[in-house]
């Protein structure tokens, strides 16, 4: 089938446009990401990278006055259409943010918790799950005699991967991660982006990068975003080595103002 | 060579100033803190020995007492439940549920502007009722009726209040797990939340044990009854009519009134530590 070879698309804007309010937040944005590859997000401060992801699980919905017109695919199925329950999409379209969110519970109980609430984990799965996930965020053996302690015994890059471990629990399709690094120092951060190249293997990952540095280290494709438009996306490589437009060789050179 | 590091004439007058205001402002809170003690400290000695002549009393001072003890303590009660459980879950609705931020603000504008109205509009409100629509209604619920009808806003209020202070992160995280408005606020808002709650459920519980003018109002038309008659009502009555107990009744009533408080206080206060969420 189809869905085995690499290259099938798993989720695929077209002509998306985000308002929020009156004010135009992403123009006419076409995106199509390929299953288990890492999709990369560059742009400036305040230049639709996050509403972007945040249109890829309907975490959008949230934001007060957003409208979003045009249409995002997922496996071939509109996101946006009126059947659809954003809280199906979220548990299939997992997401981590920024800074460490722990839950106000212990780690056990923080990474089980979205497994939990939709019902996907039974009771006495639970221990297997917490062990399972955090063993794929690589940190069981760090934490696994401290699992019913609060997450804040943890440092903030051992609680981002609690934070990512809570998401794997949930076997989600494809993961969003926006600037997960960012709240980091390099050390942890490396153990992420090296944590982002083995999740590809099991599922799709879209990731907002702090820096191009990163984009270059862990995606295999790159998008750029300038004030709500999407740039040009391509292969990492040649996005930073032979990019079609002049305005992604200025920021991939620096020279962007 | 200057040495640059030694301080400067206007350097040392700032420092004089603010000084100067530091321990004007420590000396006014150390006061207040005084004061206060004195006050319960004081009430409570007092009354204490009131509440003994009180209740040695063979005419009907004793019985007065006990039942408007009782009658406090009831009235109080229920008024709690019934504020408690209205005024949180609205507040909870109208804060998190609402996807209208613009609704939300107006709602909260006109019950900011309930929650200061004088209680005793509020016991006009309540007299009309008993007179009206709820004629016939024994003295007691209309009293505690009443007197929810006050905590309601304050509570919702203290509700807001508590759950603004919990941070937007943890709505979004929860959200992003495909977790419900309902279970958000279940899991993550409410245990968060918890203690601003407790705190304004406090000042409810305590406030509805000691008020008076609300309750005086409903009095004027409940005159046949005194199941209405709280301690408060009780002191106010008592001094009214004066008499030789009435003195002695006003400052048992005072002390219980103030043990009460304090010891709502230390309880909640015990209760609020049990809310603390891991985090």
């Amino acid at each position: 089938m189809a869905e085995i070879t690499p290259a099938t698309t798993v989720l695929e804007a077209s002509h998306m446009t985000v308002h929020y309010g009156s004010q135009l937040a992403l123009r006419d944005i076409n995106l199509s990401v390929a299953e288990n590859t890492v999709t990369a997000l560059m742009g400036p401060v305040s230049s639709g990278k996050t509403t972007l992801l945040r249109t890829f699980n309907r975490l959008i919905d949230l934001a007060p006055g957003a409208r979003v017109s045009g249409s995002v695919l997922y496996r071939g199925r509109e996101l946006y259409a009126a059947s659809v329950d954003a809280g199906e999409v979220r548990r299939r379209i997992g997401m981590v943010f920024r800074t460490p969110t722990p839950f106000p519970r212990s780690i056990g109980a923080n990474v089980a918790w979205g497994a939990e609430v939709n019902g996907l984990a039974k009771s006495e799965d639970v221990e297997g799950l917490v062990e399972k996930s955090l063993t794929r965020a690589g940190l069981w053996r760090d934490v696994k005699d401290r699992l019913n302690a609060a997450p804040s015994v943890l440092t903030l890059g051992e609680q981002q991967r609690v934070c990512i471990a809570r998401a794997l629990a949930m076997e989600p399709d494809i993961l969003l991660l926006d600037e997960p690094c960012a709240a980091l120092d390099p050390v942890s951060s490396a153990r992420i982006e090296d944590l982002i190249v083995e999740l590809k293997e099991t599922c799709t990952i879209v990731v907002v990068a702090e820096t191009m540095q990163q984009a270059a280290r862990v995606s295999d494709f790159a998008a750029l975003l300038l004030e709500g438009e999407l740039i040009e996306v391509a292969d990492t490589k040649t996005l930073f080595t032979r990019p079609r437009d002049k305005r992604t060789e200025e920021y991939v050179t620096g020279r962007f103002a | 060579m200057t040495d640059v590091l030694v301080s400067s004439p206007v350097r040392g007058r700032r420092r004089l100033l603010g000084n100067i205001i530091l321990t004007a402002c420590g000396t006014v809170g150390g006061l207040t803190l005084l004061a206060l003690l004195v006050l319960v400290v004081w009430s409570i000695g007092q009354g204490l020995a009131d509440i003994g002549g009180t209740l040695g009393r063979s005419d009907d001072a004793s019985d007065i007492f006990i039942a408007a003890c009782t009658n406090s303590l009831l009235v109080s009660l229920l008024a709690t439940l019934g504020s408690v459980s209205l005024g949180v879950g609205a507040g909870i609705y109208v804060s998190e549920v609402i996807h209208s931020p613009r609704l939300t603000r107006g709602i909260f504008g006109m019950v900011q502007s309930l929650a200061s109205l004088p209680s005793v509009v509020f016991g006009i409100v309540g007299m009309h009722m008993v007179t009206g629509i709820l004629a016939g209604v024994p003295g007691l619920l209309a009293a505690a009726l009443t007197l929810s009808l006050i905590a309601i806003p304050r509570i919702m209020l203290a509700t807001r209040d508590a759950l603004l202070q919990v941070p937007d992160t943890m709505r979004v995280a929860s959200y992003a797990l495909g977790a419900t408005r309902l279970q958000t606020v279940r899991y993550h808002i409410l245990p968060l939340a918890m203690r601003g709650i407790t705190g304004g459920v406090l000042t409810t519980m305590t406030r509805n044990f000691g008020a008076s003018a609300p309750l005086v109002m409903l009095g004027l038309v409940l005159r046949n009854e005194t199941s209405w008659q709280t301690l408060p009502v009780g002191v106010m009555q008592a001094m009214a009519t004066g008499g030789k107990s009435a003195a002695e009744l006003a400052g048992a009533a005072v002390a219980v009134v103030v043990m009460v408080h304090v010891g709502v206080t230390l309880w909640a206060t015990s209760m609020q530590r049990r809310f603390q969420p891991l985090n």
